[in-house]
């Protein structure tokens, strides 16, 4: 790196002085290397995110209960189908492929949920125990994705 | 060193002591000499600071702040892949593989648990990580945040995962997390 003078006698070929990178980069690549995440895993969280015990015990008052019944909002998944429900009113979905299902109608009634109680963001993920555990995971996602991220899987 | 007859000796400079089988008198010359012929070697560094360039870049893109979270993979589980993850952080760790339950979790004074079960109510688990929860208190209250990690392959019946989440809930660890790879890769 130089300036080149027009006219003038001295040479402007001047070297840069590569020694101060190179430690830079030998010290960076070792705090890189120490500090690397190899395994390239990630999980799903089931629900509300987590709480230390002493935020648990924090006593805040408790909310006031809703005017109006809250409306359960059910997914149940089995091997075969998928039903969505609002309370009472259940409405089952066929896999098209059980090894590679069609979640498009459930993706809708997430969609419709959604503008019904735009509040809300939790439901409850009711299972078939001989489901496979992916197509639980392929739900989580399409939750979370619908603005549901509060899934409460329950364990009957 | 001088001889008392009439012969008298120069003193001699010194040359090399350490020589090697086959001294190259010609090549040390022209290195130090200040003739023509000087030999000025400088070693080409354009493509190693590329290299490292390259390298930061890459683990720049790995780099964690929180380091590599606790995870013992097994052989022969194919985790299931979701795309609205989150990153793993290291918690006790439940495993299922051929009717099997692993607990894998780090003591909070160090070392570590290993524990295999294969009862349908995960009593052992259950009770060890009851322990380990009572460990974590006690040393450090704040740290504990009832996060469990499970894992299991993709095409595992729900029932298992669900003892696996029953077992940890009833021992108090509540936030269950299922470890899955990120979709992409």
């Amino acid at each position: 790196m130089g300036a080149s003078t027009p006219g003038g006698g001295k040479s402007a070929n001047y070297e840069l002085n590569l020694v101060p990178f190179i430690d830079l980069f030998s010290s960076l690549i070792c705090f890189l290397l120490m500090t690397a995440a190899w395994q390239g895993l990630e999980v799903v969280n089931t629900g509300a995110p987590p709480k230390s015990v002493d935020m648990q015990e924090d006593t805040e008052p408790p909310p006031p209960p809703p005017s109006k019944p809250k409306v359960m909002l059910t997914v149940t998944l089995y091997t075969d189908r998928i039903d969505v429900g609002e309370d009472n009113d259940v409405t089952s979905f066929r896999h098209l492929n059980a090894a590679n299902p069609d979640y498009q109608k459930l993706i809708a009634t997430l969609a419709d949920w959604k503008k019904k109680y735009p509040e809300r963001h939790d439901l409850v993920l009711a299972t078939e125990n001989r489901a496979p555990y992916k197509h639980l995971i392929q739900l989580m996602d399409i939750f979370k994705e619908g603005e549901f991220p509060e899934v409460g899987i329950t364990l009957n | 060193m001088a001889d008392s007859g009439s012969k008298v000796e120069k003193i001699k400079k010194p040359g090399y002591h350490i020589r090697p089988k086959y001294d190259l008198h010609g090549l040390r010359r022209r290195r130090t000499d200040n003739s023509k012929g000087h030999i000025s070697a400088e070693l080409p560094l354009t493509a190693m600071i590329d290299l490292f360039s390259s390298l930061v870049i890459f683990l720049l893109m790995n780099f964690s702040a929180t380091g590599d979270a606790f995870f013992m993979s097994r052989p022969g589980i194919v985790l299931p892949s979701a795309g609205k993850t989150i990153s793993m952080e290291s918690a006790p760790l439940i495993s299922y593989q051929n009717g099997a339950f692993f607990l894998d979790a780090l003591k909070p004074e160090g070392g570590q648990i290993r524990l295999e079960d294969r009862s349908d109510n995960l009593q052992n688990i259950v009770a060890a990580l009851k322990s380990l929860q009572d460990e974590i208190k006690r040393k450090a209250p704040k740290e504990f945040n009832g996060q469990l990690n499970v894992q299991a392959d993709e095409n595992t019946q729900l029932l298992y995962i669900k003892r696996a989440m029953g077992a940890g809930t009833s021992a108090g660890w509540t936030s269950i997390n299922f470890v899955v790879t990120p979709k992409g890769q």
